[in-house]
């Protein structure tokens, strides 16, 4: 089923979002902290990959210009939206 | 290497930056986490948490 | 999800399209929809936590309390969606006798299938839930607590469900209000510092 490709594909960006996330928190009270910025510059590299892998099958992430040009068609207004996932 | 489970107590809410800090009455203070481990990130976004030391601190409800 | 932007585009907030953790009920529930929803526009609920940091972050004193308030107050609108999509799947297919069934008459008579910011009695929403002192200490302390009171609540409605995928949404959210509430007691930690510091006189450097 596409759907289930689509969320197998989306749950990996959900992660590695997730993981720049905390580092992002963490990094806000430790900011010197050498590992975690390491550690957010890969975590950044992946979503990046996985975001792009995405949006290449699905359509935009974001909006306002933030996921790039838009195709043939307006993507963005696509099916499903989150909370129909 | 992060030590900062082995600090002493009364200097476990400094971070690492202080020099001669000291705690004052009528403030509040947490303990520093020190970032070592992690949780893979499919275990981070299960678990609600990136670290170990933050996951188990207060029982897990059922 | 919710995603703060500095930088491109005309706009300061920019709206990912995707949760922040997935949601799954394993079948209606309307019962429990109508009390989940306090975390919706509840008092320790996900729009006065978003709110009260977003709002807050103006008066902090450091550029660490600014970053830590707009990215948290950030992610709490990341949580009230993921809320919002836990009633939205409770209530899909329901009739108007499946809402009077469950004591939720009133919400199906003013909202139909919509949402809407109430707590678990239908009290709506109300500003008076959080607070902005323009202290950086009471503000801190005033979050702390808020996010000690989302946890015990996330708590209370895990024991109120028996199905296991809301039990998982609802658990991955209360370890994030663990989590905020260590960001914020360092937080405090720093500006409390910051404050002795540059404070002209403070209480260790006082002499009689």
């Amino acid at each position: 089923m596409n759907c289930e490709q689509q969320m197998s594909m989306l749950i990996k960006v959900q992660e590695m979002g997730f993981v720049a996330l905390e580092l992002n928190l963490y990094l806000d009270t430790h900011p010197c902290d050498q590992d975690a910025l390491n550690d957010f510059n890969c975590a950044v590299e992946m979503l990046k990959k996985y975001k792009q892998a995405y949006e290449q099958e699905y359509g935009p992430l974001t909006n306002f210009g933030m996921s790039g040009y838009a195709r043939e068609t307006w993507q963005w207004i696509d099916s499903p939206w989150p909370w129909e996932m | 290497m992060k030590k900062g489970l082995n600090k002493p107590p009364k200097q476990m809410w400094m971070s690492e930056d202080d020099d001669c800090s000291t705690m004052q009455l009528a403030h509040s203070y947490v303990p520093w986490q020190y970032y070592d481990k992690a949780f893979c990130p499919p275990e981070a976004l299960m678990k609600g948490t990136l670290f170990p030391e933050l996951y188990g601190v207060y029982m897990i409800p059922q | 999800m919710a995603v703060g932007n500095v930088e491109g585009g005309e706009i300061m907030w920019i709206y990912q399209k995707t949760l922040q953790h997935p949601v799954r009920v394993s079948c209606p529930d309307l019962k429990f929809a109508k009390t989940v929803i306090t975390q919706y526009g509840g008092p320790d609920g996900e729009l006065g936590a978003s709110l009260r940091y977003l709002n807050q972050r103006y008066t902090m004193p450091t550029g660490q309390a600014k970053a830590l308030l707009t990215d948290i107050g950030t992610e709490e609108l990341a949580h009230m969606e993921m809320i919002a999509a836990i009633v939205y799947k409770l209530v899909e297919g329901a009739t108007p006798k499946d809402y009077e069934d469950a004591g939720w008459a009133g919400q199906y008579a003013q909202h139909n299938h919509g949402l809407f910011w109430t707590d678990a009695n239908g009290v709506p929403w109300c500003a008076s839930y959080i607070a902005c002192l323009g202290d950086p200490i009471a503000d801190l302390t005033e979050d702390m607590a808020a996010e000690q009171k989302a946890r015990v609540t996330y708590e209370h409605l895990i024991h109120l469900t028996d199905d296991p995928c809301i039990k998982d949404t609802l658990r991955f959210l209360w370890q994030r209000e663990v989590v905020h509430f260590q960001r914020f007691g360092e937080m405090l930690n720093t500006v409390q510092e910051h404050m002795s510091k540059s404070n002209m006189w403070c209480g260790c450097g006082m002499k009689e």
